[in-house]
């Protein structure tokens, strides 16, 4: 507006908020997480096809430099401490997102070794259905992070703290 | 405060924990290793993180639902899975499918057999630091899957077989998209041996890795390319023919010293043998019912065109919907040749339309089984390329 | 070879050991007691005709209704022979004499643990008896049919602070 049209193209003025949340939005890594079949679906979405590179997604081996899991598949009893403590391992900001039907809500399997949704342990931003579902839901839940990530603000944003 | 000696280690017996969510571990395996510097002494894979309770929960299923229950398993191999459940409720039942429904069968199958190979090579090779091969790995399997999307409706978990028969017949664009693939796809083979068969690291990074010999295999109860790969020659497609498959001529490859190198050899051959398979099987499609209602009609699904169109299909397929199949009391077991190993289906029955007990005799479980003494010696770094090399995958594992 | 032939050889030369036969679907299944089970697996597996040299599959069926309930079937195959054979066994689920195959074949180790597991049947000499699928501290035993089938301990009262690593004296004692 009124800077811009002194300064030229050369110049763009911006909120800090959106500068962050664009910044944010485009480089999302998530952390190499995988459970049941709806991991090798993820597989598929990061291999040649369909590749998870050009949103900017590279997968991070360790939680500690990732800030979105993928929770793809079942989450066993057993299993369950684990992925709350993959979660709590990732630095802040994070995400998370429940791929599948079983760790949207058990899905298939209401059984007694089975938890019924990862939401229980963990928070959740983006539940994609299906069973397991296509690489192209995933793709849209992914842009629909990026939608929710450009909204968001760091005016609150605790500190970065790494839990142990 | 600390003291000096608090930072020391002990370095001959030093515990590591793998996993369960370790890149490399193909899914949520956790192995507790015990280290001498670098070397395993003792590795032990500690199993159940992805424990689902199929069998149990296939008790609470009619024999028909119980199917989808199957695809969750091996989801990477679930059309492999869904042909040695059913087969082992058509011979609860007696039922026999027709020429062209087991035509059909073999063909998904050893699509999967293929597809399943691809993602092992593909992880396997990236665990050991080959990232290229997985991007073509990739590649080809994505055309297998849209041949079975097409014809199936799904891409990993189409539940397309049925007592008796298929669940609908196959279509034109189905077999012309087979034999485009077939046609091109020895080409790709080549291509990743290329990359890999002769290629130095590679060689050094799996040659006398691993090593299993036949005796011990058979006593921890391999089966699949990792017995074979120790030089035993046991197929259940060919020991125990099953679904039309003595009608197709194909090679059992045998690895000699079983190796990691050996294994991956027997599966490259194995998918080259599968298109040959395919190749066969697809020319030879006989024509007719892809059910057999008539010979069977208490315990297969009418087809849908007869459904919808006659009084007495109409009845039936409602029948066949309320009630599920009853196959009469006993126990049957069926084996087929999953891309892993001897996959059995155990059904006991009671009369009744649930199965009474569903036991999975599990190629992957046995496999993992055998860790501790495949990898007792070598290097942690090597803990990785056996592990990928006795393909496992945790769903089937756990169950 | 024929199956046939096999149990023509089991009943000759064992037949103390066969209870009863069933040849249902291609398949044999030979009735035998937990006692004898041992005697009966290491006569398979060593007898020159029948080689049952791998042991395919070990597992249980649970029928709450008979008064050992617990089935145990044992699956021998014969990689040189191609035949299969089914042994049966019945047994109580507090039997605390259950035999172990473990010195005779290593894949009975991880069936009996799921046996174990899954139905609570104590196997003697085991060398690491302990529960392999569901947690260490599950309780019941879920493919018992009077384990209900959505029985889940609470999300809210899970012990989240399970440790990552292991004692060192947990993993020395073993080889």
């Amino acid at each position: 507006m009124g800077l811009e049209e002194h300064l030229g193209d050369n110049i763009i003025t911006t909120s800090l908020d959106k500068l962050v949340s664009w910044g944010r939005k485009w480089s999302i890594w998530p952390a190499t997480f995988g459970l049941a079949c709806c991991a090798i679906e993820m597989m598929t979405v990061a291999s040649s096809r369909y590749d998870f590179d050009r949103l900017g997604l590279i997968f991070r081996s360790s939680p500690r430099q990732s800030d979105l899991i993928i929770v793809s598949g079942r989450v066993a009893y057993k299993m369950a401490p684990m992925v709350k403590r993959i979660y709590d391992q990732m630095p802040n900001p994070k995400w998370v997102i429940a791929m599948g039907d079983c760790a949207c809500s058990g899905g298939l399997f209401n059984v007694y070794s089975v938890v019924q949704g990862v939401d229980r342990i963990i928070p959740v931003d983006v539940y994609i259905p299906g069973c397991p579902p296509r690489p192209e839901a995933l793709i849209y839940g992914i842009v629909k992070l990026q939608e929710k990530i450009e909204k968001g603000t760091i005016k609150n944003e605790e500190p970065l703290k790494v839990l142990k | 405060m600390f003291e000096y000696k608090d930072f020391l280690i002990e370095v001959d017996k030093f515990p590591l924990n793998v996993g369960p969510s370790h890149p490399a571990t193909h899914g949520v395996l956790r192995v507790l290793v015990q280290l001498d510097g670098e070397t395993v002494v003792y590795a032990e894979p500690i199993i159940g993180y992805l424990h689902t309770s199929m069998e149990k929960y296939a008790e609470f299923k009619t024999y028909h639902q119980a199917e989808t229950i199957t695809d969750r398993m091996d989801y990477v191999s679930a059309a492999s899975n869904n042909l040695g459940y059913i087969l082992a409720v058509e011979k609860l039942c007696g039922v026999k499918a027709p020429k062209r429904a087991e035509y059909i069968r073999v063909i998904l199958a050893e699509f999967t057999r293929i597809s399943s190979h691809l993602v092992w090579l593909g992880t396997h090779a990236v665990d050991i630091g080959a990232l290229t091969e997985f991007l073509y790995c990739f590649r080809e399997r994505e055309l297998i899957l849209d041949i079975i999307e097409s014809v199936t409706g799904a891409r990993m978990t189409p539940s397309f077989y049925r007592v008796g028969g298929l669940a609908m017949d196959i279509h034109k664009d189905f077999v012309d998209k087979a034999r485009s693939f077939i046609k091109i796809f020895p080409d790709k083979v080549d291509e990743y041996e290329a990359l890999l068969t002769k290629n130095k690291i590679w060689l050094e990074r799996t040659k006398n890795l691993g090593v299993i010999s036949a005796e011990d295999a058979i006593d921890f109860a391999l089966t699949g390319p990792s017995l074979r790969g120790s030089g035993l020659k046991y197929d259940v497609r060919k020991a125990n023919p099953y679904s039309s498959y003595e009608d197709f001529e194909f090679d059992i490859p045998v690895g000699d010293t079983g190796d990691v190198y050996d294994r991956y050899l027997v599966r490259m051959k194995e998918m080259r043998q599968s298109i040959k398979i395919i190749g066969q099987a697809i020319e030879n499609i006989p024509e007719g019912e892809y059910l057999s209602y008539d010979e069977y009609p208490q315990y297969v699904i009418p087809p849908k065109k007869r459904a919808l169109t006659t009084m007495e299909g109409m009845i039936s397929l409602f029948k066949y919907g309320m009630d599920g199949i009853k196959p009469p009391k006993g126990e049957a077991y069926q084996a087929i040749e999953n891309p892993r190993g001897e996959l059995g289906f155990y059904l006991v029955s009671d009369g009744s339309a649930f199965p009474y007990r569903m036991r999975v005799r599990p190629p992957s479980f046995c496999n993992i089984s055998a860790l501790c003494k495949m990898t007792k010696g070598h290097l942690l770094a090597d803990l990785i390329a056996i592990m990928g090399s006795v393909d496992i995958l945790l769903g089937e594992v756990d169950r | 070879m024929d199956v046939l032939f096999a149990l023509s050889v089991i009943k000759e030369s064992m037949p103390k050991l066969v209870s009863s036969v069933d040849t249902s679907y291609g398949d044999i299944r030979i009735f035998t007691s937990k006692e004898n089970i041992i005697d009966f697996a290491r006569f398979l597996k060593d007898d020159s005709r029948l080689q049952l040299n791998m042991l395919s599959d070990l597992f249980a069926v649970d029928y709450p209704k008979k008064s050992e309930r617990i089935e145990i079937i044992y699956n021998f195959y014969s990689t040189k022979n191609n035949f299969r054979v089914f042994a049966k066994t019945k047994s109580k689920i507090d039997e605390p004499n259950y035999p172990s195959l473990t010195p005779l074949y290593n894949s009975a180790n991880w069936f009996e643990r799921e046996v174990y597991d899954m139905f609570g049947l104590k196997f003697k000499g085991h060398p690491d008896l302990k529960r392999i699928l569901n947690p260490d501290d599950w309780e019941g035993h879920p493919l018992l049919k009077d384990y209900p089938l959505r029985q889940r301990p609470p999300v809210e009262k899970m012990n989240f602070d399970t440790p990552g690593y292991i004692e060192l004296d947990e993993i020395t004692q073993k080889p």
